[in-house]
C-alpha cells in the first residue's frame, strides 16, 4: 500500500479546490480503499467528502422530478418506502447490489464512479492496457466476465447495478468543479476506454458528481431490473437488464432497455428501443429487440454465454413490463 | 448429576472470540520488531540469472534483503523438502519467492521488495497434469534426487514430474469385468479450490540466545518445529513454537510459508520479524486443494451390482509437493475412488503431477471430494443407463459387514445400509417433485482419525482439574471437547476443568490438528488421564495429583453418511438453486453437540461452494481469482435448510464411543448436487456446476 495524505473538508468549495489540485475523492471508500490496498490505485492525496453537508439525501420537487445527492448511502435509497413508490426500479437494482454492509457505506456517486472488476485490471502484477500497458489480457486469457459488445482496446465491463437502472429512468447528473457546475446525461458519464482515454468515466480533472436527477416524466413509466449472479448475494452481474416503458392500452411507449455486465458502458441501442415502440412487448418483439441490442456482439473465448443470457433476460424484463 | 454430554457445550474460547479479545498470530508483536515482504516471480517457469538488490537496500528503513544465494540450500516441506526458502536457480510458479526484505515498516518492506531486480530466462512451462507426465515434458525438478524426505524414504515415481504415484489391486479385475453384464466408463474433472479460511497466514520469528521462537498460524506446532529444525539445522528443543488461536484451517494451515524466510531474516538482523500474508497471496501462492481429472470404469451385473472397478486418477500437485504430509506425496484419500461401496475387484492407479501451477496441499478430506464427485456421478450415470433408481442402486452396492471396499479392506461393521434407509425416509425420497425440480443422492465414508498423543492433567485440592495440551484449536472445539471428556469421567461440572493450550516447550509431543484426529486421539488421552486421576484420588493420593494421559488410536473404522439434495432449475438460463437437503450421518457418541452440528452444517456449505461456484481460475500459471470478490464462496443466501439426522448408537473408537465429524460431511455434497441437476435434465461432468455449463448440457452440448 502506498502512502498518502488525507483531508476531510467541511465545505464543498474546499473539496473542489483540493480536487482541482489533483487530489483523489474518497466517499464510502468501499472501492477505492480496496484498490489502494491492492496497489492498483496510488493516490498521493485523498480528499474525504463525507464531511460535506448538502450532498446527502434525496428530494422530490413537484414537476421537477427527483434529485439524489451523490453522498447518499445506497442503503438510504434501497430502504426508503417513499422512493420505492416513485421509482421501484432503484430499489430492485440495489437489493442485489454488493452486500448490506457495503450498501450502508457506499454512496450513489461512488457506485456510479466505481472502477471496473476486470481481474487483470485489479491484479497489481498485470500491466494491462487500462493501467498503461500495451494489451488487454482478457482477449486471449480468462474472459468469462468480460465484454461481448462495445469494447475497443479494453474488454472490461461496467459493473454498476444502479447505473443501468438510472439510465433507464433518463437520469442526468450535476457535475461540480471549482470552475462551476454543468449537467450531463448520466449515460454520457460512461465511456468505453479507447485511444488516449484509458478511463471508463468522462469526468474532467477536478470534477465531482454532486447529484443525480431523474425527470418527472420517467416516474410515470414502469420499470424493472433483473440480474444474473453467480451466487445469491455479493456478486457483480454476469448480465443485468434495466427496462422501463409507459404502457397505454397494452402498447409500450418510451421504452428503455439498458444492459449491465456486457459492455464497457451500460449498454443501450436506440434502434432496439425504437423497434419496441407501440408493440405489446410480446415474446417476438422482445427477442427481436434483444437481437438488435446484441447485434455485432463478438464474444471472447469464455463469455458466449452472456449473449444467450442477455437475450433471455431482456425478454423477461420487457415481458414483465407488459404483464 | 446429569450427564455432561446431554447439555450443549460452552466453548472455552467463546467469550474471548465474541468480545474481540482473542489473540491471533497477526496480533503478536515484540519490541524492535521488523516487517517482512517478499519478491515473487512473474513467470511460471524460469531460470534465475541474477538478482540485484541494490535499489531495495537503498530504501530508507530497510534492514536486510535476502536472496536465494543467502539461504541456499534451504528447502522446506511437510514431508518432502522440495520448496526453496528463496529460489536461487529456478522459479517454478508465478509468485515463487526470490527475495525477502525486513524493514522498519510494512510499507518500506513492500517498496523495497518491488525494487528487487531479477534477471530471468524463461523456461517452457507445463500446466496440464497429463502433459507434465508425458515423455519429454519439461522437467520441473531436475535436482529431485538431492531432496530430503522427513522420516522415510521417498517411494519411487514413474516420471520425474510425478510427485507421488500409487497402484492398488485386489480381487481379479479382469475376471470381474468379463463377468459384468455392462461396463461403464466416464471421465470427470475438478479445478483447484482454496479453503477460504478467514485468517490469512501470519508469523513472527525471533531468536533469543540459542532459542528460536516462532508464533504461527500453523495448526501442527510440533510438526513445524521438526521441519524448521531440518531447514535451519538446529535441534528441535532449541525451537519453541507458539500457536495462538487459529482463525480457520480446513487443512491449509498445516503448511507454513513465511516462517522459513522469517527465520533467516531474524538471524541476519538479530531482530524479531513478522509477516502477515495478504489474502491475494493466500489465493495465489498458498496450497490449494488439488485439481483432478479422474477416469472411472466399472462393471456391473444384471442387477447393477459392482463386479469390478478400474480407476485412473490424476492430481495437479503444482510446483512443489511440500504441502503434502503423507509419504506417498498425494492427497490423503487419493485411492478412495468408490468410498463406501462393496468392490469385489479393483485396480486403482493415482498419480500426482508436478506442474507450474501454485502448489497444492491438504484441504478438508484431501482427495475425497475429487473422488466422490467422480464416483457419485459415475454411479448415477450407471443407474440411469440401467433404469434403476439411483438410491436403489446405492442400496444394492452399499458396503455391509464382511464386504471389502475399494481398498480391498474388509469392513467388520457398516452403518451404510442404515444410513441409506434413514435417508430414504427422512428426505421423502420418491415423493413427486414440481416441474423443473431434480433430486440427487450421494453417499460417503470417512475413516475416523488415528494417532497418538499425551497431555498433562492436575487435580487440585478443590477437586478442580487443569489440563495442559500441545493441541491447537483451529475452531473445531478441541479444548472444549477435552474439558468435557474429563468432566464427564470425573462426574464434575465442565466449568471445573480448565484446558490450557501450551507451547512446544511445555507439552509432550503432539501430532496437531488434522486427519479427523482430535476427538479420537486427544479425547482418548483426556479420558485416560481422567481415569488415572480418579484412580489416584480413590487410592487416597493427596492433591495436587499430576498424571499424564495418553492415547494411541489405531482402530480401523469408518463413519458413513449420505445426502439427498433437491434443486430447482431455470431451463432458459441454466441457473439453479439448491432448495432442500437432507444429511444422515453416523457420528457415534456426541461430545460437543453444538460443534458436531456446526461441523456437519459447515461441511455441507463447504461442499456446496465447491459444487456451485468455487474455482481458482488459472491462466498461463497466473491465478486470476485473487480476491473474495472474484473467488466466490457461498453466502448464507445460497445455503438451503439442511435436515440433519444423526445416528449416534453405533459406537466409534473415540471417548465414550465418539466418531470423527470434521471431514465427514463435505466430500459427497458435490456429487449429490451434480446428480440433482442431472435429474432436472443437465449432466455436468466438471466442477463448478455453473449456469453456463447447465445450459450447455440442457441444449445437448458438452459441459
Amino acid at each position: 500500500m502506498s502512502l498518502f495524505s488525507y483531508t476531510k473538508p467541511r465545505a464543498l468549495s474546499e473539496a473542489l479546490r483540493l480536487l482541482r489540485g489533483g487530489a483523489t475523492a474518497l466517499a464510502g471508500g468501499t472501492d477505492l480503499v480496496t484498490l489502494v490496498r491492492h496497489g492498483v490505485a496510488r493516490p498521493e492525496r485523498l480528499v474525504d467528502l463525507t464531511g460535506i453537508e448538502g450532498l446527502r439525501g434525496w428530494s422530490r420537487e413537484k414537476g421537477k422530478g427527483i434529485r439524489i445527492g451523490a453522498l447518499t448511502p445506497l442503503a438510504d435509497l434501497e430502504t426508503s418506502a417513499q422512493l420505492a413508490k416513485l421509482l421501484p426500479i432503484v430499489r430492485e437494482s440495489l437489493r442485489d447490489a454488493a452486500t448490506p454492509q457495503i450498501r450502508n457505506v457506499g454512496t450513489v456517486g461512488g457506485n456510479l464512479l466505481q472502477r471496473n472488476r476486470c481481474w487483470y485490471f485489479r491484479d497489481e502484477g498485470v500491466p494491462c492496457w487500462l493501467k498503461g500497458g500495451t494489451r488487454c489480457f482478457a482477449v486471449d486469457g480468462e474472459s468469462r466476465y468480460h465484454a461481448v459488445v462495445g469494447a475497443h482496446e479494453c474488454w472490461m465491463v461496467s459493473p454498476s447495478d444502479l447505473a443501468p437502472a438510472l439510465i433507464a429512468c433518463d437520469a442526468e447528473i450535476e457535475v461540480a468543479s471549482s470552475l462551476g457546475r454543468r449537467r450531463m446525461k448520466l449515460a454520457d458519464l460512461f465511456v468505453a476506454p479507447q485511444g488516449k482515454r484509458r478511463r471508463e468515466h468522462a469526468l474532467r480533472e477536478g470534477e465531482l458528481v454532486a447529484a443525480v436527477r431523474v425527470p418527472e416524466g420517467a416516474l410515470e413509466r414502469r420499470g424493472t431490473y433483473l440480474k444474473a449472479m453467480e451466487r445469491k448475494a455479493w456478486s457483480f452481474a454476469i448480465v443485468s437488464v434495466a427496462a422501463s416503458a409507459r404502457i397505454r392500452e397494452g402498447r409500450a411507449r418510451d421504452v428503455r432497455v439498458v444492459l449491465g455486465g456486457v459492455a464497457p458502458v451500460p449498454w443501450r441501442v436506440a434502434a432496439a428501443e425504437k423497434q419496441l415502440e407501440g408493440t405489446a412487448l410480446d415474446d417476438n418483439a422482445c427477442l427481436a429487440a434483444a437481437d438488435t441490442l446484441l447485434d455485432g456482439a463478438t464474444p471472447l473465448r469464455d463469455n458466449g454465454y452472456k449473449v444467450t443470457l442477455a437475450r433471455e433476460l431482456v425478454r423477461r424484463a420487457l415481458r414483465s413490463l407488459a404483464g | 448429576m446429569t450427564d455432561v454430554l446431554r447439555t450443549p457445550e460452552r466453548r472455552v474460547e467463546g467469550r474471548e472470540k465474541v468480545t474481540g479479545t482473542a489473540r491471533y498470530a497477526a496480533d503478536a508483536a515484540r519490541e524492535g520488531m521488523l516487517h517482512a515482504a517478499f519478491a515473487g516471480s512473474p513467470y511460471p517457469h524460469a531460470r534465475v540469472l541474477a538478482v540485484d538488490t541494490a535499489a531495495a537496500r537503498a530504501v530508507p528503513g530497510v534492514r536486510a534483503v535476502l536472496t536465494g544465494a543467502d539461504v541456499r540450500p534451504a528447502r522446506f516441506g511437510r514431508r518432502l523438502l522440495d520448496w526453496p526458502v528463496l529460489a536461487w536457480d529456478r522459479v517454478r510458479f508465478i509468485g515463487d519467492r526470490v527475495a525477502a526484505v525486513a524493514a522498519d515498516t510494512p510499507e518500506a518492506a513492500e517498496r523495497a521488495a518491488a525494487l528487487v531486480d531479477v534477471t530471468y530466462e524463461e523456461l517452457p512451462a507445463v500446466f496440464d497434469m497429463d502433459a507434465a507426465l508425458a515423455p519429454g515434458a519439461p522437467l520441473i525438478h531436475p535436482d529431485a534426487a538431492d531432496y530430503r524426505m522427513l522420516g522415510v524414504t521417498r517411494p519411487p515415481v514413474p516420471h520425474p514430474n510425478a510427485q507421488g504415484h500409487q497402484v492398488h489391486e485386489h480381487g481379479d479385475p479382469a475376471a470381474g469385468f468379463a463377468a459384468a453384464a455392462r461396463v461403464f466408463e466416464h471421465e470427470l474433472a475438478l479445478p483447484p479450490v482454496h479453503h477460504a479460511y478467514l485468517e490469512p497466514r501470519a508469523a513472527l520469528v525471533w531468536i533469543d540466545g540459542a532459542t528460536v521462537h516462532v508464533v504461527t498460524t500453523n495448526k501442527a506446532p510440533f510438526s513445524l518445529r521438526a521441519q524448521l529444525a531440518a531447514v535451519a539445522g538446529v535441534a528441535e528443543d532449541a525451537i519453541v513454537v507458539h500457536t495462538p488461536h487459529v482463525g480457520g484451517d480446513f487443512g491449509g494451515k498445516g503448511l507454513s510459508l513465511d516462517e522459513w524466510p522469517l527465520y533467516f531474516l531474524a538471524r541476519v538482523t538479530g531482530r524479531p520479524v513478522r509477516s502477515v500474508l495478504r489474502y491475494a497471496d493466500e489465493l495465489q501462492i498458498s496450497n490449494t486443494r488439488h485439481g483432478a481429472r479422474i477416469r472411472l470404469r466399472t462393471g456391473v451385473d444384471r442387477d447393477g451390482r459392482i463386479t469390478a472397478h478400474e480407476a485412473r486418477v490424476r492430481f495437479d500437485g503444482g510446483a512443489y509437493a511440500a504441502g503434502k504430509p503423507i509419504p506417498f506425496l498425494m492427497p490423503g484419500e487419493a485411492m478412495a475412488t468408490l468410498a463406501g461401496y462393496r468392490v469385489p475387484a479393483a485396480r486403482v492407479e493415482a498419480t500426482c503431477a508436478y506442474t507450474n501451477h501454485l502448489p497444492a496441499g491438504h484441504d478438508r478430506a484431501p482427495g475425497q471430494p475429487q473422488n466422490s464427485f467422480a464416483a457419485e456421478s459415475h454411479l448415477d450415470l450407471i443407474a440411469r443407463e440401467l433404469g434403476v433408481d439411483p438410491l436403489e442402486l446405492r442400496e444394492r452396492n452399499a458396503i455391509r459387514a464382511g464386504d471389502v471396499d475399494v481398498h480391498g479392506d474388509e469392513w467388520h461393521a457398516s452403518e451404510m445400509p442404515r444410513v441409506l434407509a434413514e435417508l430414504r425416509r427422512a428426505s421423502g425420497w420418491g415423493r413427486p417433485l414440481p416441474p423443473g425440480h431434480g433430486r440427487g443422492v450421494a453417499l460417503g465414508a470417512r475413516h475416523v482419525g488415528r494417532g497418538k498423543t499425551s497431555l498433562e492433567l492436575t487435580l487440585d485440592e478443590r477437586g478442580d482439574v487443569v489440563v495442559r495440551s500441545g493441541v491447537t484449536d483451529q475452531g473445531g472445539g478441541a479444548l472444549t471437547m477435552i474439558g468435557r471428556v474429563v468432566a464427564r469421567e470425573l462426574a464434575i461440572a465442565p466449568e471445573r476443568v480448565r484446558v490450557e493450550q501450551v507451547d512446544t516447550a511445555r507439552s509432550p509431543v503432539d501430532p496437531g490438528v488434522g486427519g479427523s484426529r482430535v476427538t479420537m486421539v486427544h479425547g482418548n488421552a483426556a479420558l485416560d488421564g481422567a481415569r488415572k486421576l480418579a484412580a489416584a484420588r480413590d487410592a487416597g493420593a493427596a492433591p495436587p495429583i499430576r498424571v499424564v494421559g495418553s492415547a494411541d488410536q489405531t482402530a480401523h473404522m469408518f463413519g458413513s453418511y449420505a445426502y439427498a439434495v433437491e434443486v430447482e432449475l431455470d431451463r432458459e438460463t441454466g441457473a439453479f438453486r439448491v432448495v432442500d437437503a437432507t444429511l444422515v450421518a453416523d457420528v457415534g457418541t456426541v461430545i460437543n453437540p453444538v460443534a458436531v452440528r456446526g461441523q456437519l452444517e459447515g461441511g455441507f456449505a463447504f461442499g456446496l461452494g465447491q459444487a456451485l461456484m468455487e474455482e481458482l481460475a488459472i491462466v498461463g500459471g497466473r491465478v486470476v481469482t485473487a480476491s473474495f470478490g472474484e473467488y466466490k464462496i457461498p453466502s448464507i443466501a445460497d445455503v438451503p435448510p439442511l435436515r440433519l439426522v444423526l445416528l449416534t448408537d453405533a459406537p466409534g473408537p473415540g471417548p465414550f464411543g465418539a466418531k470423527s465429524v470434521g471431514e465427514l460431511a463435505n466430500p459427497a455434497v458435490v456429487g449429490a448436487v451434480a446428480n440433482a441437476v442431472a435429474d432436472a435434465g443437465a449432466r455436468v461432468l466438471t466442477l463448478p456446476i455453473s449456469a453456463e455449463k447447465v445450459l450447455a448440457a440442457l441444449r445437448g452440448g458438452a459441459a
